[in-house]
């Protein structure tokens, strides 16, 4: 194996990105992910949440690169348009609210294109339909339209309903996700006959028509654009229970692009051992068959997650740990982890490992740590978490890039 | 108009259940009133063991007799109920020695088959188990469904003319001049409206909560509830039931039920019977006993905890001995001779392999107080519905979703294969349904993911019967309370999942209406 | 089951505790992606696996339909071992339930390579006779279309048996054992003679002592107890030269991962003799980066200015060593090699030759076919051999080796 100039740990949305950001500026970048993961569960916008205010915070991340979020956001949008995935809103937006799966309504800024005509204000005489798919476990449109009919909303629609579609093929199915329907859209001759289906079913009226992330995978462009011409009527994307279409949609996007700036990414094996001279890690190793795959490099980038992606694990005792590098976590104690409701902000959110201006945890110097593996931020809470991602990224890619000029020694054969 | 029954049975449990059966059988009308869902109390906050009745051998024989024999009966009875596991006793080396010389010969007194099973043997069938493990016997343990057994007893009773209401509290007795009760006061808990039953006699059968009916009856009942918290393990972690050799003590026994096996139990007596918080000590101290059964077994996920209360019942009515030292057997109580209230009783302590013999004797009492000569029938007669069916075994719904074709399209609870159509014959069989009381009849939610996935999925199969966030709301915060007394490793990444899920995707928390449910539901 | 603790991970059964029902493994399962027959990893793996008895046929016979690429396992974020986990369910319905004739002969390389070679050109003309085929089809329910080789006229086993023998086993610094599999035995020797000849290139003498078939195609097809007997006979063999210190090299990234993980994985092979030996074995590509990261690699390499779609098979991704070959393509002047960023090329071992999943196997090639294709190339290189033959039969661009390509490039150098 070479020596790396830089090797990322996680392939989320921060550990795709610093390893685009680093093989983009020359570096030789190794992204070792566990699995894949966040990006397959989440909405696929970009949460950034209120910079201003978060940078403000005592102990926020965003105390430490809130001015990075601008133009990492700026990079990161460029970078999925040239992959065919564009979004709408720009750094500093006004958050809007948009339709959930269950009727909620999410504050959101920056959405996939396919996801924006959710958005608010909704003109006068302009109604919602909430679209059903019959058979998909996922879309629950009665449920979604009842509860949005009693939200206070400003500048909302002016009526929700809600109808429901038989697709073609779909009563024949014995296995129905998200991914299937995906799937089936990306075929132009079915996506032909369903969304002719999908016509017949709607009612009269000016309506915007939220229906299920479904809108294909690999020709999701194509889908999106038929689909709002063949219904005559501005549509959206809601995004619904994992596996997420607009998650994978983005996965892709970004490992295409880390593959293509020269970006090596291997999935399936954690890091199990870390080199060590005094406070530089030398190499880590990650997991394999029989033996370990040794990965050595100059600078190393921690995109773990948190709690649910894996990077940080709680123990019986209340001891959460950092699964790499064994970092120090700093999180409340463990009776205070959770309060009474599950749907509020939980004290636990906030446990992460805590960095220096330059995203280095204690003790460690040739470690950055990114994403939602640092302390501070309560992502859920604060809608923060792509920002924070993204953000991290981007400084940590200034940070290395700045130090050296990957010019990293090659290994030399005899 | 007054509705009037010859008998109002208070309690949705397997013994309410039982003896609403029992008395219907005789031909007696009965009403069967349940503050909350049937078998939502400690009926169904057991750990699902069908006793061979080797485990009270020692403290408690008559119990033991009572469970061996009764354990013959349900076989008989309620095959469908039950999935034949057999059980061991097993010996560690924290054991004492007096009790496993003592216990062989304390079974054949008891009339249990207890067997000596040779230590290769044992850990060739369960190759978890303590190899420390020096000494075991097989005896005719078995899981049970409590549910399923409370519906069938129901159902039987309904068969013969009595009716049974869920969601109606008691909450006053009318009394005439002599003293007697002459109507029941209910409450309905979902739209709290009152209405008033007229009965001949009254029988509390409110288990752990009988010192609360009984006190609405102006009498003093000293309960003792007993808390008995539990954990869910993710998995079964051995074919059979295991028990300690010893004197009962916490995480002492492992009882594969459907999917998951459980470990049991504490035993904290408690104040009040509705407390049924799980402590992180309770926890903890599971967790170290059962790792003494099976290595490795606190590294196991664990799925939730909850806790029932054994409706102990301190016949001295003082309070000192810990709730353990309190037989659990059983104590018919005539409030006439006793309070002066002549056609009042409480039926008490018992354990749920118990339950039909615990029915038997108060119908018995009642039938002889109201002159009724018929005898009891419900040890041969068989259940009905799916409790007649062939015991359970852990394949079933697999096979059956398979035989169907297979897929997951259908699949709500992905983790306890409950399909639409399963959910929509529960629907019909009771339509003003919460997703926990559905829960009750299908495990929905009751796997890995605690609900994550099934909850908007179920809810939504609701339509016109919801208003769209009562059932989504309250089955999220039923399920969460038994995940956070365990919530590290892996049930926290789940939880993590989810609230990612819940808060950030669907925004949840911005549906706006109060769920008086999401307050009120059971853990 | 042998004894284990109820928190052991690497278990298969129980490592399905980690799993939080995330459904990551569905996006990937290539097999799903283009049937409705497979309901997909999830369901077969953490969520069938609560419903399944030990000893018993695992009630869910969808489970057959996985191809055992492993990418589900992979993709996992928490590590739940969900191909493995259904490879055991798909072996205890074998055991059980029996399985059928076609499974038992495809399965049994040994012996199609003791049938086969000494009458190849017979068999062979069998194997490209359409009418055989066909009847092969109808009667067994070997794909008439399916990806077979050619039997070799001499198996690989009886040229190395005619080459001058070493007098003194050469000490294990300076020798590797080279585990050869069927593949170069029966169908494909002259690539067990470039791997010999690269690895003596570079120092190493070559000991190939007497082996049998990995076992693999039986794990497969859920025969564990024909899989068991083979791979005790290699063990057996192969842990002695473990034990002093020799290095197991395969050129079949599929054998090699075996005996790196299937044996105790799949097999509950779990013994020190097993250990010893998965610890020892190398991809020879893997071993061949090591040399080069040691600065032994002999690295004259003459150029090769062509572009070589390079596929990466699902079992060399298990091995979790990255992807050698690309690293040793980069030593070659001229040569540009591009991974085809492709899952799976869907013939998984003898999946894609059983005519009820050849369409399923070629389904889930099918982007990969294109690529191949689509680049142009003349030659395409593959690490496993029934990927080879997929990707050739399915494409007509030939496809080798990467020692193969590394062998030609030596001797273009040699030639100056």
């Amino acid at each position: 194996m070479p020596t790396y100039d830089a090797v990322v740990i996680g392939a989320g949305l921060a550990g795709l990105s610093a390893g685009i950001g680093l093989a983009e500026a020359g570096a030789r970048v190794f992204v070792a992910g566990k699995g894949m993961g966040a990006t397959h569960w989440a909405h696929g916008g970009v949460d950034v949440g209120d910079v201003e205010a978060l940078s403000r915070r005592r102990g926020h991340p965003y105390a430490r690169f809130g001015d990075a979020v601008g133009p990492a956001l700026t990079a990161h949008l460029a970078r999925l348009a040239a992959a065919g995935l564009p979004y709408r809103g720009s750094p500093g937006d006004t958050p809007r609210l948009v339709p959930t799966a269950v009727g909620g309504l999410r504050p959101a800024a920056i959405l996939p294109e396919a996801q924006a005509a959710g958005l608010q204000p909704w003109a006068g005489g302009e109604g919602l339909l909430m679209l059903g798919i019959d058979r998909f476990k996922d879309v629950w449109a009665q449920m979604a339209a009842r509860n949005l009919a009693r939200q206070r909303w400003p500048d909302g629609p002016a009526e929700v309903r809600w109808a429901v579609a038989e697709l073609p093929w779909v009563e024949r199915l014995h296995n129905l996700t998200a991914l299937e329907l995906a799937r089936l859209f990306d075929d132009p001759d079915w996506r032909a006959r369903a969304l002719a289906q999908v016509r017949a079913a709607l009612p009269d009226g000016t309506w915007r028509i939220g229906l299920p992330a479904v809108l294909g995978l690999a020709r999701h462009a194509e889908v999106f654009a038929e689909a709002r011409e063949t219904l005559g009527a501005p549509i959206f994307e809601i995004p619904s229970l994992p596996p997420s279409v607009p998650g994978i949609r983005l996965f892709e996007a970004l490992r295409e692009r880390l593959l293509a700036a020269g970006g090596r990414f291997q999935f399936g094996f954690g890091v199990v051992k870390v080199e060590r001279s005094a406070d530089h890690v030398v190499a880590v190793h990650t997991q394999g068959a029989s033996r370990t795959l040794r990965l050595a490099a100059s600078e190393f980038v921690l995109a773990t997650g948190g709690i649910a992606g894996g990077g940080l694990r709680a123990t019986a005792d209340g001891m959460i740990s950092e699964r790499v590098f064994g970092l120090a976590v700093e999180a409340p104690p463990q009776a205070e982890w959770l309060v009474d409701d599950p749907l509020a902000e939980q004290p636990l959110e906030s446990a992460g490992v805590r960095v220096d201006a330059r995203l280095r945890p204690a003790g460690v110097r040739n470690v950055r740590v990114i994403g939602s593996m640092l302390a501070g931020q309560r992502y859920l809470s604060e809608r923060c978490g792509d920002g924070v991602a993204l953000a991290s990224a981007q400084r940590a890619v200034q940070l290395l890039s700045a130090r050296s000029a990957w010019s990293s020694v090659r290994n030399v054969a005899s | 108009m007054t509705p009037t029954f010859d008998a109002v049975v208070i309690g949705g449990g397997a013994t309410g259940a039982g003896v609403l059966r029992d008395l219907a059988m005789r031909g007696v009308r009965g009403l069967l009133v349940e503050r909350g869902d049937f078998g939502s109390g400690t009926s169904g906050r057991y750990h699902g063991l069908l006793h061979s009745g080797a485990r009270y051998v020692v403290s408690d024989p008559g119990s033991a007799r009572d469970c061996a024999a009764e354990n013959g009966v349900l076989r008989r009875i309620a095959p469908g109920c039950l999935e034949l596991t057999g059980g061991y006793f097993v010996a560690t080396s924290a054991d004492p020695e007096e009790y496993l010389d003592g216990f062989a010969a304390a079974c054949a007194a008891a009339g249990i088959a207890a067997e000596r099973v040779p230590l290769g043997e044992l850990f060739a069938a369960e190759p978890l188990l303590n190899r420390e493990i020096r000494a075991a016997y097989h005896v005719p343990d078995a899981a049970m469904e409590p549910w399923e057994l409370i519906d069938a007893n129901l159902e039987s009773a309904r068969e013969h003319g009595a009716e049974a209401w869920r969601y109606q509290a008691v909450v006053g007795f009318a009394r005439d001049s002599d003293g007697q009760i002459s109507a029941v006061e209910l409450e309905d808990r979902r739209s709290g409206e009152r209405r008033s039953v007229g009965c001949g006699t009254v029988i509390s059968a409110a288990g752990a909560w009988a010192g609360q009916v009984a006190a609405l009856a102006g009498v003093e009942l000293k309960m003792s509830p007993g808390k008995g918290s539990m954990l869910i393990m993710n998995r079964r972690v051995t074919n059979a039931v295991v028990n300690r050799l010893a004197p009962p003590g916490d995480g002492d026994i492992l009882v594969p039920v459907h999917t998951v096996s459980i470990l049991g139990t504490t035993d904290i007596t408690v104040e009040d019977p509705d407390d049924a918080r799980v402590t992180r000590d309770e926890v903890a101290a599971l967790l170290a006993d059962g790792d003494r059964l099976i290595p490795g077994l606190s590294g196991a996920r664990v799925l939730r905890a909850y806790a029932g209360c054994r409706p102990l019942y301190e016949e001295s009515d003082v309070s000192d001995e810990p709730s353990r030292e309190i037989s659990r057997a059983h104590h018919l109580i005539a409030h006439g001779p006793r309070d002066g209230v002549a056609n009042l009783w409480s039926i008490v302590g018992g354990k749920l392999t118990t339950y039909r013999l615990m029915a038997q004797q108060t119908a018995d009492a009642v039938c002889a107080s109201l002159g009724v000569a018929a005898g009891c029938r419900t040890a041969m007669e068989p259940l009905p519905g799916p409790a007649a069916a062939r015991p359970y075994w852990l394949g079933m719904r697999l096979a059956d979703i398979e035989a169907d074709g297979g897929g997951d399209a259908d699949l709500v609870c992905e983790c306890e294969l409950v399909t639409r159509p399963m959910l929509h014959a529960a629907l019909e069989a009771q339509p003003d349904a919460s997703l926990d009381d559905l829960r009750r009849t299908t495990r929905l939610g009751m796997g890995p993911c605690q609900g994550a996935f099934c909850t908007p999925r179920a809810a939504a199969m609701l339509g016109d019967r919801d208003d769209g966030q009562r059932a989504l709301l309250g089955f999220l915060h039923e399920r969460f309370r038994g995940t956070r007394p365990i919530a590290w490793g892996d049930q926290l990444a789940e939880l993590w999942l989810e609230t990612g899920i819940y808060r950030g995707s669907l925004a949840v928390e911005t549906l706006n209406v109060e769920t008086p449910e999401a307050r009120d539901a059971d853990v | 089951m042998t004894f284990r603790d109820a928190a052991n991970r690497e278990f298969p059964p129980f490592s399905t505790d980690g799993c939080i029902k995330c459904n990551v493994c569905n996006t990937v399962c290539p097999v799903a992606r283009v049937t409705d027959l497979f309901p997909g990893p999830k369901y077969e793996g953490p969520q069938g696996q609560r419903f399944r008895v030990d000893g018993e046929a695992s009630p869910d016979g969808s489970v057959d339909w996985c191809s055992g690429c492993g990418i589900c396992t992979r993709a996992c974020p928490t590590g739940v071992l969900i191909a493995e986990t259904n490879n055991r369910a798909r072996a205890s319905m074998v055991a059980t339930r029996g399985t059928s004739l076609r499974n038992r002969l495809i399965s049994d390389t040994d012996l199609l390579i003791r049938l086969g070679v000494p009458i190849a050109p017979l068999a062979n003309f069998g194997l490209r006779n359409r009418l055989l085929r066909w009847i092969g089809e109808k009667l067994l329910g070997v794909a008439r279309r399916g990806p077979l080789h050619l039997f070799a006229r001499r198996t690989f086993t009886s040229w190395w048996r005619r080459r001058p023998a070493v007098a003194v086993e050469p000490s294990a610094e300076r020798a590797v054992v080279f585990f050869h599999g069927c593949a170069v035995n029966g169908f494909e020797p002259d690539l067990g003679r470039d791997a010999v000849e690269i690895l003596e290139r570079n120092g190493l003498s070559v000991i190939v002592p007497k082996q049998e078939c990995c076992g693999l195609p039986f794990i497969s097809n859920g025969l564990y107890d024909q899989a068991r007997r083979k791979a005790r006979a290699n063990l057996a063999v192969l842990a002695d030269y473990a034990r002093r210190g020799y290095r197991i090299v395969g050129t079949s990234t599929s054998c090699t991962h075996a005996l790196k993980a299937e044996y105790r994985e799949m097999l509950d092979l779990d013994d020190a003799d097993a250990r010893a030996v998965a610890d020892a074995t190398w991809d020879i590509c893997e071993l061949l980066v090591e040399l080069h990261d040691e600065g032994r690699l002999d690295t004259r390499f003459g150029p090769m200015p062509m572009d070589l779609p390079y596929h990466p098979p699902c079992q060399l991704k298990s091995h979790g060593i990255g992807t050698p070959a690309m690293d040793l393509f980069a030593l070659v002047p001229g040569l540009r090699a591009v991974d085809s960023n492709h899952d799976c090329c869907g013939a998984a071992g003898t999946y894609g030759l059983k005519v009820e999943r050849w369409q399923i196997a070629q389904d889930v090639g099918r982007g990969l076919f294109d690529k191949v294709r689509a680049s142009g190339a003349s030659v395409a290189a593959c690490d496993s051999e029934t990927c080879r033959w997929q990707i050739e039969s399915s494409t007509g661009v030939r496809t080798r080796h990467p020692i193969e390509i590394l062998a030609e490039s030596y001797r273009v150098y040699a030639a100056g």
